[in-house]
């Protein structure tokens, strides 16, 4: 009656009972765990329909503690068995580091003022500051130019990285280190962007955004295929020593002094030496269980990311409500006047002049943002939404001159984006990018390597959706 | 049967069409992590087939992340919250996890936007050369020029848009009604601010020449707009901090140097 499930799922059959999963991919057999109680097959306990008699109207309840057990079951399957959201995590990943990439490289020419010995914010002002909060950066460590733009270059070298998906775990950790090194230093210049950046830099550490859309991606693919142990990796161990090395200098010179943040580098270290050695030493049930607790880890910081994205919504949405200029539906009006947002007055104007645009525009912001964490549970209503943000996000960085801020906020949308529609785009970037450098590759003979990251993950429609969870979904 | 009905579809789409195992690990599970040769993937692990030890180390890793993950998502929500009971008990502990790495303010143009142009203006008093009376400036906007840097740019910096607006921000809230300075913050928030300005007068004039130099800050509400009957004054108002005394520290950086250049050569000139 049912088709059988992709794998060996034993009691495929009984699905229905368990509501409309999608795909309960592969067989999280429901063989009593040590947390589990034994009590599977769900359909099993009703009442046999021997007597002809009409029978009792069944009660909702039944076979619910069953029903949850197995949902249970099958929940922890899915998010210790796979990383979910490959593609979101990705185009999260590829987002910031592009916005950030973007910034670092616009502010160039700005960055000793900004950030450097050119600042206001002194070197002694920042120290005092910090000394008092306990930020973390680097560029506090001492006041030399040389070593500012040290790490300002080796952070805009990080988002490169990053958005190639080079050796994603390491680049992310030099992402975040770079992120939180100039933003920490002048606290006082960034804006609600960078506040989001800032965030995601840090959640970004723990996801593992390279799976797909990533040289890691293509690395990995064609050593499989020439079938080279993942282990025999000279250039990952070397990357890990050297920043082991950096780790070591700052702990032992007393650059970093904070506790957290020297158990956080030093852990984080040591688990990525565990994942080698594990994956080297002791290939079996180690193995599975140090990528199990990988993927939840994964999991959880996903997780984060997409409530992180709701609060934002919904305190801007909530707070909004309750001012009067939201309310007489006059509030997008002040923005584009104020001098500091009136970045092109010509256009302003227009939008401004209208009574009626500027109630929709403000009614509408309010809504759409209030709304937005509750259309989670409607695809549909999800995706609509989404767009519509994205769409007001685009015109926040004309109208109100805030390019940065609207790609950090696109960039954090992404993480809702449907797992078809990225293919879809990933695929036609693939095309694009290949039509791009063909020549390129013809000359320079290596055509057979222009196979860009894209392909592996556009490859195949079956890529669609390892996981059916709520990630993939959503 | 409507779930029956529904599944179907994306059930037959899972299953690919009962592709052979070995295919659909390649072409099914993501290429990455997992390994487009399955050799790192775990979606043929079942987890009843691991052994006691790898099950309780797999359950103490879910339960002690669920934990943590609810710690952290009730401590972002008490933050951005409005205060409330639960909020204000424990606000010293919701306070010491969020900061400083996961401070964070959403209330974005709430509750109400903005409603009125703050600008920084700047004047200076300035001695050239020994024995010379001061001279003083005319008012100059800063905060113009900033808004002229920002005005027709694609991509307007964070130098032109935030350094002046949220050093004033920050000057404003760690000075009480007297525009006395409350604490450490209170004494960096009037360096900053008069730093930058030092900073931005050096396009202008020889900042080593200055002696001090005074901020005023003009607030000007937008007018409201032309379909509504509301009517206020939107005539400046002024607030005028008090005469700074310019120290090198306050100099920008190359004009320290210089500064220090010009003592060192006074002082060879008069042993």
């Amino acid at each position: 009656m049912s088709v059988p499930p992709p794998r060996s799922a034993p009691d495929g059959g009984q699905r229905p009972e368990n509501g409309g999963q999608r795909r309960e991919n592969g067989g999280q057999r429901p063989e009593p765990t040590a947390a589990v109680a034994p009590r599977q097959p769900p359909g099993a306990p009703r009442q046999p329909p021997t007597v002809s008699q009409k029978p009792p109207a069944a009660s909702p309840f039944d076979g619910l503690s069953a029903k949850f057990d197995s949902a249970l079951l099958r929940g922890i399957g899915n998010i210790t068995r796979r990383a979910l959201g490959p593609y979101q995590t990705a185009i999260v990943r590829i987002g910031f580091a592009f916005t950030m990439l973007l910034y670092l490289v616009r502010e160039w020419p700005n960055r000793g003022l900004l950030y450097g010995p050119d600042s206001p914010w002194g070197y002694d002002l920042a120290s005092r500051f910090v000394d008092d909060t306990g930020a973390f950066t680097p560029l506090l460590w001492t006041d030399s130019a040389l070593w500012f733009e040290f790490v300002y270059h080796l952070a805009i070298l990080a988002c490169v990285a990053l958005l190639l998906g080079w050796r994603t775990r390491a680049s992310s950790m030099v992402f975040m280190i770079g992120v939180l090194a100039v933003q920490n230093r002048s606290v006082f210049m960034g804006d609600g962007g960078d506040n989001v950046i800032h965030l995601m830099a840090m959640y970004l550490v723990l996801t593992r955004c390279g799976q797909v859309w990533s040289l890691d991606a293509r690395r990995r693919a064609r050593r499989a295929a020439a079938g080279v142990p993942a282990t025999h990796d000279p250039a990952g161990v070397a990357i890990w020593a050297v920043l082991g090395a950096a780790l070591l200098l700052s702990v032992v010179t007393g650059s970093l002094d904070s506790t957290v943040w020297t158990l956080f580098f030093g852990g984080m270290w040591l688990v990525h030496a565990f994942w080698w050695l594990v994956r080297r030493y002791a290939p079996g049930e180690p193995r599975i269980v140090a990528q199990m607790i990988g993927n939840l880890v994964h999991n959880a910081a996903l997780l984060v990311i997409m409530v992180e994205v709701c609060v934002i919504y919904a305190t801007a949405g909530w707070y909004k409500i309750q001012g009067s200029r939201w309310q007489d539906g006059t509030a997008v009006y002040y923005p584009l006047n104020l001098d500091y947002f009136n970045a092109w007055p010509e256009l302003s104007e227009i939008i401004a002049g209208s009574g009626l645009l500027v109630l929709a525009l403000s009614y509408g912001t309010v809504i759409v943002q209030v709304a937005f964490p509750f259309a989670l549970l409607n695809r549909r209503v999800k995706n609509v939404l989404l767009f519509v943000m994205m769409g007001e996000h685009l015109g926040i960085a004309v109208l109100l001159g805030l390019p940065f801020f609207s790609l950090a906020m696109i960039a954090m949308d992404a993480v809702f984006l449907p797992t078809v529609f990225l293919l879809w785009a990933g695929d036609r970037t693939g095309r694009i990018a290949r039509r791009v450098t063909a020549p390129l590759a013809r000359l320079t003979g290596r055509g057979r390597d222009e196979r860009g990251p894209e392909d592996q993950g556009g490859r195949s429609p079956a890529a669609e959706a390892p996981a059916p969870a709520w990630a993939e979904r959503a | 049967m409507g779930e029956l009905a529904e599944m179907l579809p994306s059930d037959t789409a899972a299953g690919a069409s009962g592709e052979p195992d070995g295919e659909r690990a390649s072409a099914g599970a993501p290429p990455g992590e997992n390994g487009p040769a399955g050799e790192e993937s775990l979606e043929s692990v079942r987890l009843g087939s691991l052994s006691l030890p790898a099950r309780s180390l797999v359950a103490v890793a879910v339960g002690g992340l669920a934990v943590y993950l609810c710690w952290h998502l009730a401590m972002v929500f008490l933050f951005v919250a409005p205060s409330n009971t639960v909020r204000e008990e424990h606000w010293g502990t919701v306070r010491g996890y969020m900061y400083p790495e996961f401070e964070q303010n959403w209330k974005l143009f709430a509750p109400n936007p903005l409603q009125r142009d703050t600008a920084v203006h700047v004047r200076a008093e300035i001695r050239e050369g020994e024995g010379r009376s001061p001279v003083t400036t005319e008012w100059i906007d800063l905060t113009a020029w900033e808004v002229e840097r920002i005005r027709h740019h694609p991509l307007p910096s964070h130098s032109n848009q935030n350094m002046l607006r949220r050093a004033w921000d920050f000057y404003d809230k760690s000075h009480n009604d007297e525009g006395e300075p409350i604490g450490m913050r209170g004494e960096v928030s009037a360096s900053y601010l008069h730093r930058i300005a030092l900073e931005r007068l050096s396009d202008r004039l020889d900042v080593t020449t200055v002696e001090r130099v005074q901020l005023r800050i003009s607030h000007t509400r937008v007018p409201a707009p032309s379909w509504r009957q509301e009517d206020f004054d939107t005539d400046p108002s002024y607030q005028e901090l008090g005469w700074w005394t310019v120290t090198s520290e306050d100099l920008p950086a190359d004009a320290r140097t210089r500064s220090r250049a010009a003592a060192d050569t006074d002082q060879e000139a008069r042993p």
